[in-house]
């Protein structure tokens, strides 16, 4: 077992490695001039190419890499171009924001979602499974931008129109930032817009997972020993039930730190979303390579956290 | 529901000595295309301690019968008529939660593919022990411990340290050893086993099959053993009870059954076997194919395929009747056999099926009347 | 009881084992036996009788007839301002008469420039319907290549692409497409769907290697090579056909998903410049719109979003329960 996760942690630096190497290149290949964009176009022209040349981004990128490198193992991120602070300090600031957000939808997401799949499941073909089918597939076919569009319009506008009181209508905080009611009262939109998809998806597998199961010829067997119905779906089929759905939630789990930059943006959530859209914008590498390189990271390390679970979970998988 | 005009023929074991009595038993299932038959009028006793075979090709009900008997039929199944008398009641009276207590606890099964019928993610110990938890109501420490004695008991070696596995550890044949310490680990008086060694190696057949027959001496145990294989049968039933598109055509004790069958489709069967030191240029074959469940033909099922079909056979279903002593068959060409009465059965709700099932049944349907149709004899309700 | 002998000549004078099976097929036909259908017609049954998804069917079918034969009758109206007319809304009923208020030369209303939402609104229907479309033959074409390929020969190559498509599936796509798009300045569609269909593939890959991975090994494939097929014959013929169930149906959904991500893509102003419209574009001044208001000038790009991807999510499923008759 610990050979297995060595060798997984092994395979793991060396995609990130990987990545890092495309990533770099990228940015540095795509066509455009550096601070091109979000910067005074009268400014000097000497000026930029002299900070152009004292950032060593006149090299061709591949001597650049290795100092790149070199500087992403001792854990600098370099310095964004806009902001002038270090990239990391900018990841501190803005990815609790995001995880908030998104950890919260994702917990909820689960709640709610799963028990849902299980009882549509049990009870198939019934007004319930129907009804959760139907929610399910708005769910899916409404992306989180337009759901939080739809909210903002009517729970923010309209109501205030109507009734004189909406919720809030972007940021984190109204008031100071330790007023908690305050921030739960401006999380609620962008968390559901966040949540339903997550919602759809969760319930749907959970049913699809459970369904399965139930087909299977040990739920037979346990019938046949005489036990209740009961103790048949919740002992022997969701145990069986759960485990590709550990997997799809830990696969999941690094969206949790990509932020949802549209979403973001609409609520004006100050995130990791946010940060990574508007660095693409102006070109501000150091700031875009960070934020690839930390999801990279997160992603793998979840990744292998979803194989360990499962393994854990499910006898039949043991190294 | 009413009963044949003929009094059910029980020839073969006085009232007090039956376990378990299945009277004029009918399943139907409703699937993509219309009714299906699976189990039309079955009539069978299973005397205490003994073995009863049934036997018959894939497709002809018998796994059916024993399911309707647990009562774990699938959603779109149901049993629309008969009685099943287990100890004086009529199990298809009781509630749900009676049925749970009568299974795995009286009444046990075991099922053909032990490598799915163990629940993978729990061990073979507690899977058994489970069972002993539920119905004798001891705690789990006392539960675990005669769960290793019965692992034990089915020949499995170094039971304490094997209850600890997975299902996925063991062997095909250890499985299902330990299906069978699972079913008769509360001393059930009737154990089911459909197919039990159809998925085995010959040898491990062979263990099982006298595990089994160890098991029925120990505790007296009545067996009945569903298979398709006559050798099985010949090995392990005392009573053979052979069936054809959901009817039971021949019953008898197996000798006789063996010996001397009456009823044709037993005689082709039993001649499909080729025999050792007997010369035979070519098998025997039973001319034509099983039936559609969909649309079985009309009188004696088997009629089409009957070498010896006659005037009466395609006009009504011949009844179960004894044509010689102890020995049942359904076939006109004996002189006692005589038509079946009309039967009511309940007619199967609507709400059964699934409606987009139903069109597409008719849909079908439509497209087989466009296509060049075969003959009017089509039985299908839908 | 003389048991009944088989005959090996028969009363035609067909010799041994025809005869034989001549009878055996005569017997079979005596009896009554169920329709043979194809695959694909029984499938198409079985959709048919799906109502949702039939019905999805059509008002998709409606939807792409719009955006066909829509622009055509509207001509150039989806760009012409009209700065005497802005924001007027649809045509709605009201309470006092005469009860029908709105102008029937824009019957879903202006934007803050006067256009014609209708003529807006179909020509949106034609960009986001092309889009999905097109990157979607375009993943499938790459993808679909690349990924047989891999699951087919396995070993470096199969590794090599099974990490790049790690790496890039690791990835937060929409940065990186927006990032690709900035770069390049503006788009055209076609840019667009060459953009997407280069950094979207990989999904497909994955599908169709595991896909291949597992046929690969089936017996019809080593009954083929025990025949002597050559390995292009083997891929084309045996494995691929038997591969594409989940690839329709997971191509059907990605349509849905590629539309959303060109709405997003619009929403942010990455995506088709103005004044040529897409549903997302024509969103991207919602605060506007809902600050003022406005309300329909949101509602309707978002209503055809929503009602667009979920005819094709529904017609998916459809689909995936037509070609896999394992009843969920």
């Amino acid at each position: 077992m610990t050979f297995y996760i060595i060798r997984r942690v092994g395979v793991g630096l060396a995609v990130i490695l990987l990545m890092s190497v495309i990533f770099f290149a990228l940015a540095r290949l795509t066509p455009g001039v550096p601070f091109s964009a979000g910067e005074n176009p009268r400014a000097n022209q000497q000026l930029i190419l002299n900070r152009i040349h004292r950032l060593g981004l006149d090299q061709p990128w591949y001597t650049q890499y290795p100092s790149y490198l070199r500087a992403l193992l001792r854990g600098d991120l370099g310095d964004s171009y806009f902001y002038h602070q270090p990239v990391t300090t900018l990841l501190e600031q803005r990815v609790p924001n995001s995880v908030l957000l998104y950890g919260v939808a994702t917990i909820l997401a689960i709640i709610i979602g799963v028990p849902l799949g299980v009882v549509a499941a049990t009870r198939q073909y019934s007004v319930f499974d129907a009804i959760t089918s139907v929610i399910s597939y708005i769910g899916f076919s409404m992306p989180s931008f337009i759901l939080g569009i739809f909210l903002l319009t009517v729970f923010a506008v309209w109501t205030k129109i109507s009734f004189g009181f909406g919720l809030p209508l972007a940021g984190m905080h109204t008031g100071g930032e330790d007023d908690l009611p305050d921030l739960l009262l401006h999380m609620i939109m962008p968390v559901t817009a966040l949540a339903i998809l997550s919602i759809a998806q969760y319930s749907r597998f959970m049913r699809a997972s459970l369904l399965d199961v139930l087909h299977q010829d040990y739920i037979r067997t346990a019938r046949a020993k005489g036990l209740s119905a009961f103790k048949v779906n919740f002992k022997h089929a969701l145990r069986n039930a759960v485990i590709p759905l550990i997997t799809i939630i830990a696969l999941s789990a690094p969206v949790i730190v990509q932020g949802a930059i549209i979403t973001e943006g609409i609520f004006s959530w100050p995130g990791i979303g946010q940060l990574a859209f508007q660095a693409s914008v102006i070109r501000d590498y150091p700031v875009i390579l960070g934020v690839v390189m930390m999801v990279a990271v997160v992603t793998i390390v979840f990744n292998l956290v979803a194989d360990i679970a499962y393994a854990a979970v499910d006898p039949r998988i043991r190294y | 529901m009413s009963r044949s005009a003929l009094a059910p023929a029980r020839p073969l074991a006085a009232a007090e000595d039956v376990i378990l009595r299945i009277e004029n038993l009918h399943t139907h299932f409703r699937v993509l295309g219309g009714i299906v038959k699976a189990v039309d009028g079955v009539t069978l006793t299973i005397p205490r301690g003994k073995t009863v075979g049934l036997v018959g090709e894939s497709g002809c009900g018998k796994s059916i019968t024993s399911l309707s008997i647990m009562r774990l039929l699938e959603k779109n199944g149901r049993i629309v008529g008969g009685h099943i008398e287990f100890r004086g009641k009529d199990l298809l009276a009781l509630s749900d939660a009676e049925m749970q207590e009568i299974r795995g606890n009286d009444i046990a099964m075991i099922f053909q593919e032990p490598m799915t019928a163990l629940n993978p993610v729990f061990t073979v110990g507690n899977q058994v022990a489970e069972a002993i938890q539920l119905h004798q109501r001891l705690d789990r420490k006392e539960a675990w411990e005669k769960a290793v004695e019965q692992l034990k008991l089915v020949g499995i070696s170094e039971p304490a340290r094997r209850a600890k596995d997975y299902p996925h550890q063991l062997s095909g044949g250890m499985r299902q050893r330990v299906m069978i310490a699972m079913a008769l680990s509360c001393s059930p008086e009737l154990l089911i086993a459909d197919e039990p060694t159809t998925a085995l190696d010959v040898t491990i057949q062979a263990q099982i099959l006298e595990l089994m027959h160890e098991m029925q001496e120990r505790t007296g145990t009545a067996i009945l053993l569903i298979t398709h294989d006559l050798g099985v049968i010949a090995e392990m039933a005392d009573e053979v009870a052979v069936m054809y598109a959901g009817r039971i055509v021949e019953q008898a004790s197996t000798y006789d059954v063996y010996a001397a069958p009456k009823h044709p489709y037993t005689q082709g069967l039993l001649a499909s076997i080729p025999k050792l030191g007997q010369k035979q240029d070519r098998l025997h074959v039973i001319k034509g194919n099983v039936p559609n469940p969909l649309s079985v033909p009309p009188g004696c099922s088997f009629h089409p395929r009957c070498p010896h079909r006659f005037e009466p056979c395609d006009k009504a279903v011949p009844s179960l009747s004894e044509v010689a002593p102890h020995h049942l068959a359904a076939c006109y060409l004996y002189p006692h056999v005589h038509p079946e009465a009309e039967m009511e059965v309940e007619e199967l709700p609507e709400e059964l099926a699934k409606p987009h099932d139903v069109a597409v049944a008719r849909a079908e349907k439509h497209i087989s009347a466009v296509a060049p149709a075969e003959d009017a004899e089509v039985d299908t309700d839908a | 009881m003389a048991q009944e002998v088989v005959t090996t000549e028969n009363a035609v004078g067909q010799s041994g084992q025809v005869a034989q099976a001549a009878e055996i097929i005569q017997g079979y036909d005596e009896l009554e036996h169920a329709p043979e259908l194809g695959f694909w017609k029984l499938a198409g049954i079985r959709f048919l009788h799906h109502r949702v998804a039939t019905v999805s069917l059509g008002v998709l079918a409606f939807i792409v007839l719009a955006a066909i034969v829509g622009p055509i009758l509207e001509g150039n109206q989806y760009k012409v301002l009209d700065y005497q007319s802005p924001y007027h809304p649809p045509v709605h009923l009201q309470l006092a008469p005469p009860f029908l208020a709105g102008d029937w030369h824009h019957p879903l209303g202006t934007d803050e420039v006067g256009r014609d939402q209708l003529a807006r609104l179909v020509r949106g229907a034609r960009v986001s319907l092309t889009v999905g479309l097109m990157a979607m033959i375009g993943y499938l074409l790459i993808g679909g290549t690349f990924g047989a390929l891999a699951g087919f020969f396995g070993g470096w190559v199969d590794q090599l692409l099974m990490r790049v498509t790690d790496v890039i599936i690791a990835s937060p796509f929409l940065l990186v497409v927006i990032a690709v798009t900035a770069a390049f300045g503006g788009v055209s569609l076609f840019k667009l769907i060459i953009i997407l269909s280069i950094l979207g593939w990989f999904e497909i890959a994955r599908l169709m290697r595991s896909q291949f991975l597992s046929l690969r090994e089936s017996e019809y494939v080593m009954a083929a090579r025990a025949l002597g097929a050559s390995n292009f014959r083997i891929i084309t013929r045996h494995i691929l056909p038997n591969a594409l169930t989940p690839i329709i149906v997971s191509a059907t959904l990605g349509v849905s998903g590629i539309i959303l991500l060109e709405a997003a893509l619009g929403f942010l102003g990455y995506s088709i410049p103005p004044p040529e419209p897409s549903w997302g574009n024509m969103l991207s001044n919602f605060e506007q719109y809902m600050l003022g208001g406005y309300l329909w000038l949101v509602l309707f790009p978002a209503f055809a979003l929503v009602t667009t991807a979920l005819c094709i999510n529904l017609i998916g499923d459809g689909i995936r329960d037509a070609l896999d008759p394992r009843q969920r």
